[in-house]
């Protein structure tokens, strides 16, 4: 054995994979985090309506949530296998030719997301929802007397009463997403480790996982987990940086 | 974060008082009911959640052969007991079941034991470095 010094952390500056594997961290994250949010938030409004069965609908946003990565991942490769997977099949009689979900690009990174889409969304929907049923009703039969439409009551009543529970959310989602590792792991056909066989959807944690268990440098594996921690600090110390500016200008 | 997210909804009213002078046009957010646009984007929702647990229990049904076919099937076989078979005897999901039942067991009640006694001491305790 030999004393590394700090060549572990050094060798990550000039290794191609970890920045891949970065920048597929950083995309996957922005493609599953951004919609998940969004249609949580759309999903809450209406859950927040007086529903026939709202107990019903909560039930089965719930039912992802209760899947595990095992089998979710599972579904998601047969459902977008490329010869006779589910979704090209829909696809080819809206006209759109089969689509190489595994080999290509953009597809394995829209499918990789679409699998911790499809777990997350209605777990972020009831926290929305459970938010904006301690939104004082009041408020909104100001706004309205005031003459503000849906939409301004929406914009201007509820999301500013969300503004903390939005912000848990995008920590929490933020967390998750620069972690994600079940999904593209089990996602590969090819049973590797390497997210690919072009590393086209490699993330930082599978990338750890392949140096540490499929390569054993268990050494450069233990740098890139604390690379990544740096990494989540950063991006902690923008988001609340951002939101103390939230703060500050309401 | 957790309280600020919990709390306000154990209080919340589901159904407030009704007040006498509402005008019709002041009602809104948790008062209003769901028009049929509502309801069309639950029922995409309630599909997009469940056909992948509804397509798992039909895959589960199905052999290898039907499921490498265009297009995918979409109602149950009748391969379920076969499969079924194979999981208990040769893939050993008995003993699966056991380990899954002991692992989360154990650590569900170590779980709330443990929170159980540590919010109640950085609620009601004080020690050094504590937040307040």
């Amino acid at each position: 054995m030999q004393w590394a010094g700090m060549r572990n952390y050094t060798r990550i500056f000039d290794d191609d994979f970890f920045w891949n594997a970065a920048k597929n961290t950083l995309t996957i994250g922005i493609i599953s985090t951004v919609p998940q949010l969004a249609m949580a938030m759309g999903l809450a409004h209406i859950l927040n309506y007086k529903l026939r069965a709202s107990t019903f609908y909560r039930v089965v946003m719930l039912a992802p949530y209760a899947t595990s990565i095992a089998a979710a991942s599972l579904v998601f490769v047969l459902l977008f296998g490329r010869d006779y997977g589910m979704i090209n099949w829909g696809l080819h009689f809206v006209g759109i030719d089969a689509i190489d979900w595994q080999n290509d690009k953009w597809p394995s990174q829209i499918a990789v997301s679409s699998i911790v889409i499809w777990r997350w969304t209605g777990y972020n929907a009831l926290i929305y929802l459970a938010a904006m049923q301690a939104i004082p009703q009041d408020l909104y039969e100001s706004a309205a007397l005031d003459g503000a439409s849906r939409w301004k009551q929406f914009l201007h009543v509820t999301l500013p009463s969300l503004r903390p529970t939005i912000l848990f959310t995008v920590v929490v989602s933020t967390i998750g997403a620069s972690q994600v590792f079940g999904e593209p792991l089990l996602f590969d056909a090819n049973k590797g480790a390497s997210g690919g066989a072009e590393h086209q959807f490699q993330t930082l944690g599978l990338y750890l996982y392949e140096q540490g268990w499929v390569n054993m440098h268990l050494g450069r594996a233990s740098a890139i987990a604390w690379t990544m921690f740096l990494i989540l600090i950063l991006i902690g110390i923008v988001n609340y940086v951002i939101s103390r500016r939230l703060r500050a200008s309401s | 974060m957790t309280t600020t997210l919990t709390k306000p909804a154990a209080d919340a009213d589901p159904q407030p008082p009704k007040r006498v002078r509402r005008p019709k046009s002041a009602r809104a957010g948790g008062q209003m009911h769901a028009g049929p646009i509502a309801y069309v984007i639950l029922a995409l929702f309630t599909i997009g959640s469940l056909l992948p647990l509804v397509w798992t229990a039909i895959a589960a049904s199905r052999d290898n052969q039907r499921l490498a076919q265009t297009p995918p099937p979409f109602w149950f076989g009748g391969n379920l007991f076969h499969n079924l078979d194979i999981a208990w005897n040769d893939a050993n999901l008995g003993k699966a079941f056991i380990n899954t039942t002991f692992v989360a067991g154990v650590s569900a009640l170590t779980i709330v034991f443990l929170s159980t006694i540590a919010g109640f001491a950085f609620a009601k305790l004080r020690f050094m470095a504590a937040a307040r």
